[in-house]
C-alpha cells in the first residue's frame, strides 16, 4: 500500500553521490548544448581556419588524442571502481534480504469474507480463505499434498500427481482397531495462543462441540460428517478416540477439516477471541477490510518466517487483481479470479507467479431427472457430449481449471485418468437425442445460469448454438448467487443448470459423495412434499443401482463390494445426473517479491519467504 | 427552533417510521434468503438453511419480526449479522470511512467544478471553455464505477502514482490518507464537478452581464476583482443549493465506488450485505443512509429559513 512513487519518492534520500553525478550530468549536458548551440554558427570559420593552419591542427590532434588516452584511462579506473563499489552494494543488499526473509509482512487479497464464528470449528457452510488455510489452527491430521501442485501456470501440463493420504498434524499416530474406531496419539508439548498445555482432551471436546446441531453448525458439512461419530473421548492426555455408529469413509476428511479448537474459549468467539494452537495467532478483525494474523513464537512447529500477515477483503476480483499488479498485495489465494483477461495480463507479467493447489470443486451441468425431457437419460448424455470441455477451459474458464469428466482430483483412488479425458462428440450427441425424441422437435430447453462465473454464459452459449445446429431451441437465464443456491438445493430448476460447482476433496472420494448430494438425485428429483423416500421418487427409481453404489462409498466399502472404483465412475457418467464439465483447482498468484512455500493447506508450514 | 421541533415531528419521524417498514419488508422481498446464502451451495439439502432461518427468528411472523428489530434499536441492540459479527460493529467502522470519502468527493467536485466553471465563463469559447465541456462530458457519461477502473488502470498499474485500495485514517499518516482518497474521490466527486462547472459557468455568465459588473468595470476596477467581488458572489447562490443535495447523492454513488477502491466504508458493506442477504446489516446501514439524506434535506430547509425571510413569513401567515 505504501509502495507507489511518492512512498518511494519520499523515501528516497539525497546523497552526495547523487547529487555530484547528478551535477556532473548536468554540466555536461549543459556544455553539450552549448556546443550544439555554438556549433551552427561557427562552422564556417572553423573551415576557414583549418584551411589557413593545417600544422597547427596536426599538433592539435596529437594533443588531443594524448589527453583521450590519459582520460580514457581514468574513465576505465573509475569505472571499475564503480563496478566494485557496485558490487558491495549489491552484496549488502542481498545481506539485508537475507535477514529481511525472516521477517515482514505478508499482505494477502481475498474476496470471500470470513464467516467469524464458524471460524473455530471450520463449520462454515461456504468455505471461506482463513479456514481453508489453516494456520489458526491446527487439525488432527492434515492431507500430505506436495508442496503446491504446479509452480508453473504457463505450462499446466506438468501438473504433479499428488498423493492425498493423510499425515500427522496434531496426531502424530493412529491406529484402527476395528472398522468403527480411529486411535489416535496426539503431539505432546503443544500450546495453545493463549499459553494453556493442548491435550487429547481438546480432541474429544471439539469432536463432541462439532456433533452439536448448534455449535457445529446446524446443516454444515462438517456437522454433517460428524452424525456417524458416536463417541469422542480422551482416555489419557496424549491419546484421543473416535468412535463410529457405522464403518465410515470419510474419517480422514473429517480429521483433517475439523479445527481442534480452545475448550476454554470457543464460546468467546462472538467477542473476538480465537484461539488456537496454529502457527499464527488472531489479532484483529475488521469486517469492513479484513484480517491480520501475527506469528505465534511458541508453535509447535517453531516460529513461522514470516512475522505477520495481513488480509484484505476485496469486493471486487479486478479490484483484487489491481491490488495484485501494482504489488499493493503479494498474493492472492483461493478461489481463481475468474477473470480471463486480468489472468491473462498476471500469466505475462514477469513480476508474478501462479501456483494451484488442493482441487475447489468440479463445475457440472446438472439436469432435472424426473421430468422431461430429461428423464430420459440419453438426452442427458447427449446434451453433455456437445460441451466441448477442452474449449470451454481454454477460452472462458478459470486459469487454474482442467477440463475433465470425473469428480475426483488425480492423486484421488477414485481417479480414473482415462475416463476422464474430455468427449466432445456431436454426432454421438445427435443420435442420442434423436432417440430421445428431441431433435428437430420443436422443443426447447431451459438453464439456469450463474453469470457472476464467468465460464458458466460461455458454457450455456457454447451449447445453446450446437443444440440449435439440432433443431433444438435452449432458453437461458441468468440467475444471482442465492437465487441458484435455492433453485440447486430445491431442485427447483426447469432443465438445468450451468454455473454451480461440487466440493470435492481429494482423499477419501466418499466424501464428494457425501456432499455432491445431486449424486444421489436429491436434487435432480425432488419432491415438493418432501415425504416420498428417495428411492421412490421418479428419476431416481430407475437408477437404484448407481444409489447403492453411492451408499457403499459413504460407508467406506465400496471396494470390497464393487472391486474397483472404474464401476462407479461409468456408472457415474451413464446416468448422467450431473457431470463434471471441468475441475476447478484453487489458485494463488503472487508477487515475486513473496516467495513462500505451499503446503497441501497453504501457507500454514511457511518454509521460506522474503516479503 | 420551533421549525425545526415541528419538522423532527411531523416529517422526519413518520419518514422514519415508513421507511423502516418498507425497508424490512423489501429486503424479504429480494429473491433467496440470507440461511440460503450462507448455507451455500455445497449445504446438503435444507437442514442448514432452516436451522439459521430458526437462529435469526426468519420463521417468525413478519411483524414479530420487525417489532423485535424495531425494539432492539431503541434498547441499542443493532443485532447480529450472519457471519456472526455486531452490526454495530460493522456500522461503527464503516461510517466514518464513508463519511471521510464523502466530504472528500464533495470538495474535489465543488472544487473543481467551481474552478472549471469560472474559467469557462471568463474564457468563454477558449481553451478552459472546450476543456471545461469535454471533462463535463466525460463526468456526466461515463458511469462512476466505470471511471473507477479507469482511473485504477492508469493511476495505480499503469503509473503506478496512486494506491490501489484501501484507506488510511487522516489520523494515522495524512499523506497517505490523502493518496488513497485522489481515485475514488474523483470517481465520486466527478459527476458533481461536472454538474457545478456548468452551473457556475452559467451562472457566471450571466452575471457577468448584469449592469452593476459593467459599472464596476467602468469604473477602472481590476479584472481579477470584478471577477472575485462582484460576479463570483451571487453567482454562488444556486450553486451552493445544488451542493447540499449533491452531497447527500455521493453518499450514494459510495455504495459501488467502495467496492471498485475496496473503501472499507458503508456502501461497500452494503454491497457485501445484499449479496449475502444479511438482512440485519442492509437495514441497519441503509435506514442510516435514509436518516443522512432527511437531515441534510431538513438542513437545507433551515438554511432557506434563516437566509430567506419570505419562507418564514410564509410559514406564519399560514398559521
Amino acid at each position: 500500500m505504501e509502495q507507489n512513487y511518492w512512498s518511494r519518492m519520499k523515501r528516497q534520500r539525497l546523497s552526495r553521490r547523487s547529487l555530484l553525478s547528478a551535477s556532473a550530468r548536468a554540466g555536461v549536458g549543459a556544455a553539450g548544448l552549448a556546443l550544439v548551440g555554438c556549433g551552427d554558427d561557427d562552422d564556417d570559420d572553423q573551415q576557414a581556419a583549418a584551411q589557413a593552419q593545417p600544422q597547427q591542427q596536426q599538433a592539435d590532434q596529437q594533443a588531443m588524442q594524448q589527453q583521450q588516452q590519459e582520460q580514457s584511462a581514468a574513465e576505465a579506473q573509475a569505472e571499475q571502481q564503480a563496478q566494485q563499489q557496485a558490487a558491495a552494494q549489491q552484496q549488502a543488499q542481498a545481506q539485508q534480504q537475507a535477514v529481511a526473509s525472516t521477517g515482514g509482512v505478508w499482505k494477502r487479497g481475498n474476496t470471500s469474507t470470513p464467516n467469524f464464528v464458524r471460524i473455530p470449528l471450520n463449520t462454515a457452510g461456504n468455505n471461506t480463505a482463513i479456514n481453508q488455510n489453516g494456520g489458526l489452527f491446527n487439525r488432527l491430521t492434515r492431507w500430505s499434498g506436495p508442496v503446491g501442485l504446479q509452480d508453473d501456470i504457463g505450462n499446466m501440463q506438468r501438473m504433479v500427481d499428488p498423493d492425498f493420504s493423510p499425515s500427522p498434524d496434531l496426531a502424530t499416530s493412529w491406529e484402527q482397531p476395528d472398522n468403527v474406531t480411529y486411535i489416535f496419539t496426539v503431539r505432546d508439548g503443544v500450546t495453545y495462543h493463549s499459553g494453556r498445555a493442548f491435550s487429547a482432551e481438546d480432541v474429544a471436546f471439539t469432536y463432541e462441540e462439532l456433533k452439536n446441531p448448534e455449535v457445529g453448525g446446524g446443516g454444515s458439512p462438517l456437522h454433517l460428517m460428524s452424525a456417524n461419530l458416536e463417541s469422542a473421548t480422551a482416555p489419557d492426555a496424549t491419546t484421543a478416540t473416535l468412535k463410529f455408529r457405522q464403518p465410515t469413509g470419510y474419517v480422514y476428511t473429517l480429521t483433517s477439516s475439523t479445527n481442534i479448537a480452545d475448550r476454554e474459549t470457543l464460546d468467546q468467539v462472538t467477542d473476538g477471541v480465537l484461539i488456537g494452537t496454529g502457527a499464527y495467532s488472531f489479532e484483529n478483525y475488521d469486517p469492513n477490510r479484513g484480517y491480520d494474523l501475527v506469528a505465534f513464537e511458541d508453535h509447535w512447529n517453531g516460529r513461522p518466517i514470516i512475522d505477520r500477515i495481513e488480509f484484505s477483503i476485496f469486493a471486487d476480483n479486478l479490484a483484487m487483481a489491481a491490488a495484485l499488479e501494482t504489488g499493493d498485495i503479494h498474493s492472492h489465494y483461493g478461489v481463481p479470479i475468474g477473470n480471463p483477461e486480468a489472468e491473462a495480463r498476471l500469466i505475462e507479467s514477469p513480476d508474478h507467479y501462479g501456483r494451484i493447489h488442493i482441487g475447489a470443486g468440479g463445475r457440472v451441468l446438472r439436469f432435472r431427472a424426473d421430468s422431461p425431457p430429461f428423464h430420459d437419460k440419453r438426452a442427458r448424455q447427449g446434451v453433455l457430449l456437445l460441451v466441448d470441455g477442452v474449449r470451454i477451459t481454454e477460452e472462458f474458464a478459470g486459469t487454474f481449471d482442467v477440463a475433465g469428466r470425473l469428480p475426483w482430483q488425480p492423486g484421488s483412488p477414485a481417479f480414473d485418468a482415462e475416463l476422464d479425458k474430455p468427449i466432445y462428440d456431436p454426432a454421438t450427441a445427435r443420435q442420442l437425442l434423436d432417440a430421445a425424441g428431441l431433435v428437430d422437435a420443436d422443443a426447447t430447453l431451459r438453464a439456469d445460469v450463474l453469470p457472476e462465473r464467468v465460464d458458466a454464459p460461455a458454457v450455456a452459449q457454447l451449447l445453446q448454438q450446437e443444440l440449435l445446429q439440432l433443431g433444438v431451441n435452449m432458453e437461458v437465464t441468468n440467475r444471482e448467487y442465492t437465487e441458484m443456491i435455492t433453485l440447486q438445493t430445491t431442485g427447483t430448476f426447469d432443465h438445468m443448470i450451468i454455473g454451480f460447482g461440487n466440493w470435492v476433496k481429494p482423499g477419501d472420494p466418499s466424501v464428494t459423495v457425501l456432499f455432491a448430494d445431486a449424486y444421489d438425485g436429491r436434487m435432480n428429483a425432488p419432491v415438493g412434499d418432501g415425504e416420498t423416500p428417495l428411492r421412490d421418487r421418479a428419476g431416481v427409481r430407475e437408477e437404484l443401482e448407481w444409489l447403492d453404489m453411492i451408499e457403499a462409498a459413504k460407508n467406506g466399502t465400496f471396494i470390497e463390494e464393487y472391486g474397483d472404483w472404474r464401476v462407479f465412475n461409468e456408472k457415474y457418467l451413464d446416468v448422467a445426473w450431473s457431470n463434471v464439465l471441468f475441475r476447478q483447482y484453487a489458485g494463488s498468484w503472487n508477487t515475486n517479491n513473496v516467495e513462500v512455500e505451499f503446503d497441501s493447506e497453504g501457507w500454514v508450514y511457511v518454509e521460506s519467504a522474503t516479503v | 427552533m420551533q421549525y425545526i421541533f415541528t419538522r423532527l415531528l411531523t416529517q422526519l419521524i413518520p419518514t422514519l417510521f415508513v421507511a423502516s417498514l418498507l425497508i424490512f419488508g423489501a429486503v424479504r422481498l429480494i429473491p433467496g434468503d440470507p440461511a440460503v446464502a450462507a448455507c451455500g451451495e455445497n449445504s446438503v439439502g435444507t437442514k442448514c438453511q432452516d436451522d439459521l432461518r430458526a437462529l435469526w427468528g426468519l420463521d417468525q411472523p413478519f411483524f414479530d419480526q420487525y417489532v423485535s428489530w424495531v425494539g432492539g434499536i431503541f434498547q441499542g441492540d443493532f443485532g447480529i449479522s450472519n457471519k456472526g459479527i455486531e452490526v454495530w460493529d460493522v456500522v461503527a467502522t464503516a461510517f466514518p470511512a464513508s463519511m471521510e470519502l464523502t466530504l472528500f468527493a464533495t470538495i474535489i467536485g465543488f472544487g473543481l467544478g467551481l474552478l472549471l466553471g469560472i474559467l469557462a465563463a471568463i474564457n468563454r469559447g477558449g481553451f478552459w471553455d472546450y476543456f471545461g465541456s469535454v471533462w463535463a462530458g466525460w463526468n456526466i457519461g461515463v458511469p462512476s464505477f466505470i471511471a473507477g477502473f479507469f482511473y485504477l488502470i492508469i493511476f495505480a498499474v499503469a503509473l503506478d502514482l496512486l494506491p490501489s485500495f484501501g484507506r488510511v485514517p487522516i489520523t494515522e499518516d495524512f499523506d497517505q490518507a490523502l493518496l488513497h482518497l485522489i481515485m475514488p474521490g474523483l470517481a465520486l466527486g466527478g459527476i458533481v464537478a461536472a454538474q457545478i462547472l456548468r452551473f457556475t459557468r452559467q451562472s457566471m455568465l450571466d452575471t457577468l452581464t448584469e449592469d452593476y459588473i459593467r459599472t464596476a468595470r467602468a469604473k477602472g476596477l481590476r479584472h481579477s476583482v470584478v471577477i472575485l467581488r462582484h460576479a463570483l458572489k451571487p453567482s454562488l447562490i444556486p450553486v451552493v443549493t445544488i451542493m447540499a443535495f449533491n452531497f447527500a447523492e455521493i453518499l450514494g454513488g459510495t455504495l459501488i465506488i467502495e467496492s471498485v477502491f475496496t473503501w472499507p466504508g458503508m456502501g461497500r458493506a452494503l454491497a457485501t450485505a445484499v449479496r449475502d442477504r444479511d438482512y440485519a446489516i442492509i437495514q441497519i446501514i441503509t435506514m442510516l443512509i435514509v436518516g443522512i439524506f432527511m437531515l441534510v434535506y431538513l438542513l437545507i430547509d433551515v438554511a432557506y429559513v434563516s437566509l430567506d425571510p419570505r419562507i418564514r413569513i410564509g410559514a406564519r401567515a399560514e398559521g
